[in-house]
């Protein structure tokens, strides 16, 4: 039965489109992906025009939009916050906001525009995380941003942590400075495929009506994503920050 | 479900199709999802309109009542530095007259002292010359009284000398002559 679902022509057709097919551009040697590129061009369109609308009329006392956007704003500092600590967050809140932002407003457009009206050469316009690349450079990026947090504050210091606990446990530390971008892309990566992939399968099989609890799981699992992400982005920051290897490893 | 399966076997025809054809508009709305999305939409405008608004008009009347409260406590304090400086102002208004009359005071009492001491100088001049003028007085009895001795002393030694009888004679005449005159008179 399955195998006959599967090698019927739709679900061919549907597995090709979702999965394997990508709308190519050409830049210089590589080839990158244009759909998500474009997709992710709006998705900082719409926060750049929203923090300028929220910024251009400023209010003391902030009503409507402005009072919305600061919302947020305390939102994102509060990730950082609770994660960095009081007192050395506040320089992490842009990144670890942007990176909430970013990835929270990819989720959703990707969930809630119905990109698939507009009909792109090959592929189709979906949310940015949905693809691997996407992820993989955000979390390299925290990646980065952590090491720096780590060496601008204690210099070469910082790699003493690795083996003041005990020198035996140096590759388990090297292994998981690989492990924490790995786990970090895969996790965003995965689930954002995966609802995009049920909800397709449902649409397939059932357009109407029967999606929608998955589409509305999908939401609340999009912005748990963005969530974990930006929270796992500043608890490193923060690990980094903090003094020598005597907080527990995290669990994730 | 065939209908389904024949309208999904069109579609890949015709996204093979489009591969080649560029950018276009899907209108098959079963496809696109539109209607779900438009209901998830729906639902989450209605929803979040009122979860989101409790939050915002929450975090506004918590933002309005913060403003107010500082703004009373600004004025509160603009207040009491009117009132500090009146005060202090009144403080220097009384320290200016009390300099004033600190000042008057002193000179009057400056004056005062001048006065007196020029008095005491005067009283002190006086009893000075009278002082001088008693002892020169005093210098001179005794300078009187040192002469009459030393006179007497003389007339004494003279008389120790012995006198001749003529003399004593003589002496005798004259007082009993100054006698008689004396009684006589």
């Amino acid at each position: 039965m399955i195998n006959q679902l599967l090698s019927s022509p739709q679900f061919a057709n549907f597995a090709a489109l979702e999965v394997g097919k990508h709308f190519y551009w050409q830049v210089g040697n590589f080839e990158v992906h244009g759909q998500v590129l474009i997709v992710s061009w709006i998705v900082i369109g719409v926060l750049v025009l929203a923090s300028a609308i929220a910024t251009s009329n400023i209010q003391r006392i902030p009503v409507g939009f402005q009072n919305f956007m600061e919302y947020g704003l305390e939102f994102v500092q509060g990730i950082a916050k609770d994660q960095i600590g009081e007192k050395e967050y506040r320089p992490w809140v842009p990144f670890v906001g942007s990176l909430f932002l970013f990835i929270f407003v990819s989720n959703w457009l990707g969930a809630l525009v119905p990109w698939k009206l507009i009909k792109i050469p090959e592929g189709e316009l979906a949310a940015p995380t949905g693809d691997i690349n996407t992820t993989v450079a955000l979390a390299l990026l925290v990646s980065a941003a952590y090491f720096y947090a780590g060496l601008s504050r204690k210099g070469l210091g910082y790699f003493s942590k690795y083996v003041q606990a005990s020198p035996f446990l140096l590759p388990l530390w090297v292994l998981e400075d690989f492990t924490k971008p790995l786990s970090l892309s895969f996790r965003l990566f995965g689930n954002i495929l995966a609802d995009e992939l049920v909800v397709g399968v449902l649409v397939l099989l059932v357009p109407l009506f029967v999606p929608l609890p998955v589409m509305i799981l999908g939401l609340f699992t999009s912005g748990i994503q963005a969530l974990i992400f930006s929270t796992l982005a500043a608890s490193y920051i923060g690990e980094a920050i903090e003094g020598h290897g005597e907080e527990e490893h995290e669990h994730h | 479900m065939i209908n389904n399966l024949f309208t999904f076997s069109g579609f890949l025809v015709a996204t093979e199709t489009a591969e080649h054809s560029g950018f276009g508009i899907n209108t098959d709305i079963f496809q696109t999802n539109l209607i779900n999305i438009l209901i998830i939409l729906a639902l989450l405008i209605y929803s979040g309109r009122g979860f989101l608004g409790k939050i915002l008009s929450e975090r506004l009347a918590n933002i309005e009542s913060a403003i107010k409260d500082a703004e009373s406590r600004k004025l509160k304090a603009a207040e009491e530095l009117g009132d500090k400086q009146k005060k202090l102002a009144e403080v220097q208004a009384e320290c200016d007259r009390l300099r004033l009359q600190a000042e008057v005071n002193a000179k009057s009492a400056g004056e005062a002292i001048l006065a007196t001491i020029a008095e005491d100088i005067e009283r002190l001049k006086s009893s000075a010359t009278q002082d001088l003028a008693n002892e020169q007085e005093r210098v001179i009895m005794q300078l009187r009284q040192q002469v009459v001795q030393k006179s007497l002393l003389q007339v004494k030694a003279y008389f120790d000398q012995g006198l001749s009888e003529s003399t004593q004679q003589e002496l005798v005449d004259r007082s009993i002559s100054l006698l008689v005159s004396g009684e006589s008179k």
